[in-house]
Parts: structure tokens; sequence; C-alpha cells
């Protein structure tokens, strides 16, 4: 077999050298590799291993460290002002959760700030950073953006003589393999003290008034507003309990979106505190692409019975949807409901569910299978919080629209048309559903000044998709879900209120756009094909129409 | 934020800039030439002129030229990346060499074995670097599988499977085989001539080497571009049985003509096994005999400059080919891919195809490693 000594160029460019800069305190296995950055690893995984740098020393602010552990890896992290021998200075630690998640520790290895359920991943990178500030100091975790906050302490007064008057930066594990790389020392923070950091916003596990936390998850509200939970944890079970929902209800709704990956996600109702009890309504089935379902709730360690299923193909990645449940009697009703919070998209009939699982004082549990998911809405009562992004639009059943003023010109719907002037008026046809597939439109644009063009695979809240557009003098197109400029062309003449046809081709990797004559047949602007995100490749999307500015008319729309 | 008052001493920041000359305005202006802070696009071509204004638009470089025979005359460029079409490669990869610069060139690096020891000839005749730009090498599942099978946490790779498939409609077909009426270089194009981005899952982590092989084909008799294709191809799906250096078993596909998608491995040993996500929905999971299973899918984006961070096609790997590309260049090191890697991605799959031919005679794969 190939031993690990022959992995070549990757490991061992700087070998002559090994550890330039570093002083190696304890372990074995301590090497600098090169994977598009240059590292600092520790291979050896025995025991504590620790390198400190001869560099990076001082006696204030703030040091930080990109750290990636392995899998397993007990503990890994860095030390910050200390003594050369470690004698003194303080540790910022990433470990198993639960037991230390990210802490702030002494010399000695005493905690003197936790969060336990702090979340971090193997092989994925994270700053750690620690401040000393006079007699305080203060740690926190970032993602590897070095801007998103994962984790953040307090300051935490110092006794005498934690640090040292000139310490230094080290590195170090515990009995696990890790990769450390960016270490240096700044006179300002990455992040300021918030009291929106997101340890602050989780929803902790442990004894908590309000939510009680079942299996692995990663539950937090998404902002400081505190109105929508989101977990988002690549967890097999996650449950997260909303103590305060408890009340005797017939409707329970939330809206929920499902993020891409993930293998499903509901709500339970009425459930007692450990998520027990009541029914659930539950969108499983094919991942991205499954149906409603309505089962007994076993709880966090059960399996339900599954009393009714939709077909599938009725809730998709990354859409809003609202979900909602009704109770008469010992019956039961699930509906799955659209962005617009009107249309149906799927519902059960009524079914009979056992007497002891409805009609009592319980709570509401949220739910999320094989990754993650977002809930909101859930503290309205009984009516829903209104719809992100696009609404429920004049043109009726399966129409969104954002901003403009939409209308029919015909009685057969085959033809429509936007009046206002807003800056972006767009409208979205839910009903229109593909991925890779030419798409179409014929559009006639009102004013040389205005411009409008074709939504091509977009999503209900016009994150995801192609805008093809004919504007003043020009042809362009734009990714909406990278806000990026795909390709533009001067030199475009068209005619106010002459009929043009645009079309996207969207195909594997790729991503087209046409403009034609009034005939069809003549070409008079084509990008080339332009390489996309292969992440579009199967995400189904809607077709729409959207307006710069100005009026246009839409007809002869659709996908083949 | 504030100043950094000292760093480690390995990040030593370089302001040399690589020129870069690119071709090809396909798949070629899908890389991050101009975000990367050590590189400067300094030409561009294509036969094509909506291509050429389109790499000058993209990657905001003026210096236009007609074809690659002009640009690689052009004395102030250090490198030049390839993407031309897949049959031009060696031909193209050897003009760029001998005029004395360093080389990418888009998958597969060859067609035929005699061209794999021409593109090794040229590397080392002319004391450049070369790299192939091969996708799966940078998805990030390879990367933590990488990580994994050289911290010794996964073990040996005993089994993998790893293929390659890419079904096209009418429309599709169309679009990729014919331009302005003509055949281009795709019509017919054998899959297992097209192999790296399945050996690029093996070799790419373990650096193994396939070592023999036994191939079937298949091809519907009517079945489009089959009967009359520049390659003699009659098939358009081909599935093979690698044997690997270390003595372990590869199953590996290209395939053109089922309804599956994607590229995708599953790596498997003795007490842990990876699976990437996929088209069918299959959900990206670590499996261990120590553990708990391991879902998320590790994000890489911090090995890049700020500036490349972006989504991008093929798992999002460009940005990680071009800066790893750019930085080997910089720092005078040889590149991930080098010649013998990319060599040893593309040469199994030229002697898969021949197996195919003898209805899966097992063939052994020539090694064009180096003597060490
Ligand atoms: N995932 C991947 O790694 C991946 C994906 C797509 C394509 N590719 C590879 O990238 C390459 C390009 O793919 P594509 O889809 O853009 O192919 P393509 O055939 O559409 O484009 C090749 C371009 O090269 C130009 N060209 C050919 N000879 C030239 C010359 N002498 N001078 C200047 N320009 C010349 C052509 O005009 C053409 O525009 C192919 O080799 C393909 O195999 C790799």
């Amino acid at each position: 077999m190939v031993s690990l000594g022959a992995l070549g160029v990757l490991s061992t460019s700087a070998s002559a050298a090994p550890l330039a800069g570093w002083s190696v305190l304890s372990g074995e296995g301590w090497d600098q590799v090169v994977d598009l950055q240059t590292m600092l690893l520790q291979r050896e995984g025995q025991g504590v291993a620790a390198a400190v740098s001869d560099g990076i020393h001082g006696g204030s602010g703030a040091w930080r460290c990109v750290v990636e552990p392995s899998l397993g890896a007990q503990a890994c992290g860095i030390w910050f002002q200390a003594t050369k021998d470690l004698s003194a200075g303080l540790r910022a630690e990433l470990g198993p959760p639960g037991t230390v998640g990210f802490a702030l520790k002494d010399a000695r290895g005493e905690v003197l700030w936790q969060d336990a359920w702090a979340p971090w991943a193997p092989y994925q990178a994270y700053v750690i950073e620690g401040i000393v500030e006079g007699d305080r100091a203060r740690v926190q975790l970032l993602a590897y953006d070095k801007r998103t906050l994962v984790s953040q302490s307090d300051f935490v007064a110092l006794p005498e003589g934690a640090v040292a008057a000139d310490g230094h930066l080290a590195v170090y594990t515990e009995n696990g393999i890790a990769r450390f790389w960016g270490a240096e020392r700044a006179d300002e923070p990455l992040a300021a003290l918030t009291e929106d950091a997101p340890n602050r916003r989780r929803l902790a596990e442990g004894p908590n008034p309000d939510w009680a936390l079942f299996g692995t998850g990663n539950w937090a509200w998404t902002d400081a507003t505190r109105t929508r939970i989101r977990q988002s944890a690549m967890a097999e079970r996650a449950w997260a309990v909303d103590k305060t929902s408890r009340a005797t209800r017939n409707t329970w709704q939330t809206w929920v979106r499902v993020s891409p990956g993930a293998g499903g996600a509901g709500i339970a109702f009425p459930t007692d505190d450990s998520a027990n009890g009541g029914m659930m309504a539950w969108l499983g089935g094919n991942f991205g692409a499954g149906g409603l379902m309505l089962y007994t709730n076993s709880g966090p360690t059960g399996v339900g019975e599954a009393l009714w299923s939709s077909p599938q193909d009725m809730w998709h990645y990354d859409e809003d949807l609202l979900i909602r449940a009704e109770a008469k009697g010992t019956e039961v009703r699930i509906q799955l409901l659209a962005a617009d919070g009107t249309t149906v998209i799927t519902e059960s009939p009524w079914i009979a569910v056992p007497a002891d699982r409805i009609g009592h004082e319980g709570i509401m549990a949220f739910h999320t299978w094989k990754g993650s998911a977002e809930f909101w809405g859930f503290r309205q009562g009984e009516g829903p919080a209104g719809p992100a992004g696009p609404t429920a639009s004049a043109l009726g059943e399966g129409w969104l629209q954002a901003g403009g003023a939409w209308e029919w010109t015909d009685e057969a719907r085959s033809a429509l048309k936007q009046s206002g002037v807003d800056e972006v008026a767009s409208c979205v046809h839910t009903a229109v559903r593909a991925a890779r597939a030419t798409w179409q439109c014929r559009v006639a644009i009102t004013s040389t000044q205005g411009g409008a063009g074709l939504l091509a695979q977009v999503s209900p809240a016009l994150d995801q998709g192609f805008a093809c557009l004919i504007l003043p003098g020009r042809a362009e197109m734009v990714d909406l879900g990278q806000k990026r400029t795909l390709w533009s062309a001067d030199g475009l003449h068209w005619e106010a209120g002459a009929e043009y046809l645009v079309q996207a081709i969207v195909q594997t990797d790729r991503v087209r756009m046409r403009v034609c004559a009034a005939d069809g047949q003549t070409v008079i602007a084509e990008s080339p094909d332009v390489y996309i995100p292969d992440t579009n490749n199967d995400r189904i999307g809607h077709l729409g129409f959207t307006c710069r500015g100005g009026s246009a008319e839409f007809s002869g729309w659709g996908v083949h | 934020m504030g100043a950094v008052i000292a760093r480690g001493a390995w990040a030593q920041a370089t302001d040399k800039k690589v020129r870069i000359g690119v071709v090809g305005g396909g798949f070629g202006a899908s890389f991050q030439w101009h975000l990367d802070p050590n590189c400067i696009v300094a030409a561009v071509s294509d036969l094509r002129t909506d291509r050429r204004d389109y790499l000058t638009q993209v990657y905001q470089c003026p210096t236009a030229y007609e074809s690659l025979e002009k640009l690689i005359l052009d004395d102030s460029l250090d490198a030049v990346a390839v993407f031309t079409g897949a049959p031009d490669h060696v031909r193209h990869c050897v003009a760029v060499m001998d005029t004395g610069k360093h080389c990418i060139c888009a998958v597969p690096a060859a067609t035929s074995l005699e061209e794999c020891e021409q593109l090794i000839d040229a590397k080392v005749r002319n004391n450049v670097r070369y790299m192939m730009a091969e996708t799966s090498y940078y998805r990030w599942p390879t990367i933590t599988m990488r990580e994994l099978y050289r911290d010794g946490k996964f073990g040996e790779v005993l089994y993998s499977e790893v293929e390659y498939y890419h079904p096209m409609n009418d429309a599709e077909r169309n679009g990729l085989w014919f331009y302005n009426g003509e055949r281009t270089w795709r019509y017919g194009y054998p899959p297992m001539l097209y192999p790296t981005h399945s050996t690029g899952f093996l070799v790419g982590v373990t650096r193994e080497r396939l070592t023999k092989v036994s191939c079937l084909g298949y091809g519907a008799p009517d079945g489009p571009g089959l009967s009359d294709n520049a390659y003699n191809n009659p098939y358009s799906c081909q599935a093979a049985i690698f044997r690997t250096s270390g003595g372990h078993i590869c199953r590996c596909n290209v395939m053109w003509a089922i309804w599956a998608h994607g590229e995708r491995a599953q790596w498997m040993g003795a007490r842990m096994s990876a699976f990437m996500d996929g088209w069918a929905g299959q959900p990206y999971v670590l499996k261990s005999v120590d553990g708990p299973d391991v879902l998320g899918d590790p994000n890489y984006f911090e090995r890049l400059p700020e500036a490349m961070r972006a989504e991008s096609g093929h798992g999002g790997s460009h940005p990680f080919l071009t800066h790893e590309f750019v930085t080997a260049l910089v720092e005078d090191r040889e590149p991930a891919i080098d010649v013998y890697e990319s060599v040893a991605m593309t040469a199994p799959g030229i002697v898969a195809h021949q197996s195919a031919f003898k209805n899966g005679e097992q063939l052994e794969v020539p090694s064009f490693d180096p003597e060490r």
C-alpha cells in the first residue's frame, strides 16, 4: 500500500526547516505542509502537543489563529499571552460538545468561561481569538470568513499573573490531529462584544424555561428580533420544544423553509415537555421533492405511525412554505400552503386519530431530520406571519409579485402587463416548474427608457435563478443567487412597443441568453454559454417577468 | 479592522504576479484568475470572436489574440491556461511549454498513451510546471477525504466507487455536439477518454496508481453519434474495475446515456466509509465504526484569498484550482495535480477504453511515473 510518507509535494515542501519560527514544546509529529495554504500540522494525535511562536509576542491585543480540528480531537486551540514554557497564559480551546465546546481556560486548566454547546465540525476551519485588555480577557470563535461569530465570551477578570507581561502565542492539541495557520497578533479584535452573539441567541441545551432541546441539533434565533429559529447542524434528528406555546388549541401552524440537503422537517402538536404525544405534520419522503405526511408523534426516540401521505414533489428546498394543522373533535387535517399563505399545495382529508392524541393542553415542537430548516411565524397565535419576499399577486392563484401593478390583458389569461414605474417590479408564476430547459417569453416594452425581461428558474423569494433583461441600449443576464451579472452586451437596438422573444437556455453547468425579433428566428443578441454553479442543475425553479423602471407586456411564455 | 502587529513565520505575503494567458472562452471563462491577488490575466484568446469578446469582458483584459498559436508568442506571459477541446490538449500544451511557459490545462490531460508520453516529455524538457484542472480534486468532500486519509483516520481505501454521469436531452446534445452546423469534438466522444472526474476521486485522495483494468462498454446500435464519429467509438456508457497499486479495488463509471447525473464517489475502508452527496438525493455522510455519523460537509473557503471565495461550478472547485496553480508558480513548486498525477488520472481511462473493445479483457496500465 501507499505509505503516508509518499504523499509527495503536499507534505514536504517546507521540510528543510520544518517549523521555522516555531518552537516545539511537546508532542511528536509536528510538520509544516502546503495545501493551498502553508500550515502547521500536528499529525501524531497522541497526548499533549504544543508549539510556541517565536515571533508572535506582546503584552496585550487580539491573538488569533485559524484552527482546523480533525475527527475525534479531544481538544485543540491556542495559548495566548503565555510564557514560553506555558506556565502562565490563557487558552482558548475547542473540545467535545457538552464537556468543552468552546472554553477559556487558565494555565492550570481551570475553566474561566465556557460555551459547552458551541457548534463546530471536524475538518472545518475556525478562527479562534483571545483578547487581553489590561487585567481582563475574553475569547471568541469565528467562522472561516473572520466575520461570522460562532461564539463569544464576556470579559473575564484575570487574577494577578494569569498572563505574561510579554507573552507568546502557541498552538496545541490533546490527543488529536489539527491544522493551524494564519496565526497573528493584532491591535483590534475581529469582532466587538455584542449582545447578539450567536451563543446568546442559541436555544441553549440544559435547563431553560422557554425551550427544551433533544438530539444533536444546533437551534438558534436567526437574528436579534428573535422571530425565526433555525436548526443549522447536519444532525440526524433534532427537536426543539417551544414551552411558551402551552395552550389548548385547534390550529397549529408555522412557516418553514427546508435547507438543501436536509431529509425533512415538521411540527409535532400538542406535545409534552419531552416532545412526546400528539400528532406530527411532516415534510418528508423524497429529499428536496417530497410529500406532506401525518404521523402519530412518538417523540425523540420512537417512530410514529403514518396515517396519511400526499404525493411526492410537494415541497422543495429553500421554499417558504406554511404547514397548518387543524383539529375538529378527534379528527385532524393538515395542509401545506405556498409562499402567498393562501394557495393550498396539498392537504389531507379529515382523519380520525386516537382520542388521547388531540384536544388536550400541549405545546408545539419543531423537528428536523438529516439537516437544516428554519421555522417562523409560530408565535403569532392562529394567524401566520407575513411571508418573506414576494406576496400573492392580483394575477391570481399561483402568482406572486414583488412590486409593480400587474394585470391580465385578456380573458384567456394569455398575456399580462405591468404598468407601474417601480425600479424593479417582478412577478413569478409558481405553477411553472422546471430546472434545465429552455425558458422563454415574449415582451414588448413601452419605452426605451425602461427595461424588462424574463425570469428563469427563479425561486419564489427571487433569491435564486436568472434574469434575462432587455435594457436601454443593452442586453444583460444576471444570476440572482450570486447577485452577479453573468454577461452583458452593449449596442442592442430595440424599439419601444415592438415584441421580442427572450430565452434562457439552462443546461448542465451552463446558461445562455438569447433575444430574437418577433418572428422568433432572427437573433438580435445572444450570450455565449456561461458556466454557472452546478447547484443549478437540478434546482427546480419557476418562470417570471420583471420590469425595470417602466411598463411592459408579456405573452407567449413557456418552458420546454 | 485594526493593524496586525505580528504574523506567524509562514505567512509571507508576496506581491509577485503571475501573468497568465487564457485560451478558450467556454469553460475557460469560469475561473477566477482575475480575482487571485497574485495573478493578472494579461491576454486571452479564442478562435470564436463572441467567446474572445466574452473572455475580455470576464477577465477585464483588453489584449486578445486570434488564436493560441499567436498568444503563446507573447513573451510577457508566464503561463497559459488551455481550455480548448479535449483532442487538442496535448498539441496545445506542448506548444505552450515549448515556448518556456507554464501550463494549466482542462481535463483530460491526453487522449492516447503516446500523448501522455509527449506531455511529460515536454514538461521535463522545458523544465516548466504543468497542472491539469481536475475539478473532482477540489470538490469539498474530496478535500475532507484527502485529509482524513493523510491523518490516518480513514485507514486504507479498500474499495471505491467513482463515477461521472452526464446525460443530455436533444437540445443540450445539439448545443454541445454542433456549432454552426459543424460537429464539435464532443460528437461521439468516448466516455473512458474522459475518465479524470472519476479517477480523480481516488488518485487525488490516496495517490495510488490504477494498475490493471477490465472495462465493459455499452452503446445502443442506433445511439446518437455512435456510428460515425471521429473516434470510431461505439460506446455511450463504460464501466471499469481497476486494481490499484495498493492492491485495492476501484469501480469506475463514465456514462452519457443513462438518466443519472453528476460526479460522485464513495470511499470504503475497514472502519470508515465516506459517501458524497448525490444527484438522486443521497446526502453526504461519513460513517465510522468508532463514532456517530458526521453529516456536515466542511467549507474550505478559508484556504482561499477572500476575493476568490466565490460560488463556482463543479462542487465549488474552480477558485481552488485557480489558486493552487498560481501559488505553485509563486512558490516555485510543483502544483498539487502535477503532470504525473494528471497522467495517473488519465491513462487508466485510455487503457479501459481498449479493454472495452476486447470485451473486458484485463489489461495492464503502464506507469508514467519517474523512477524514484
Ligand atoms: N469539470 C470540468 O473539469 C470540465 C467541464 C467542462 C469542460 N471541461 C473541459 O474544458 C475544455 C473546454 O470545454 P468547453 O465546454 O468550453 O469546450 P468548447 O469546445 O465549447 O470550447 C473550446 C474553445 O476553445 C477554442 N479554441 C480551440 N482551438 C483554439 C486555438 N487554437 N486558439 C484559440 N482558441 C481555440 C474554441 O474556439 C472553443 O471556443 C474541454 O477540454 C473540456 O473537456 C472540463
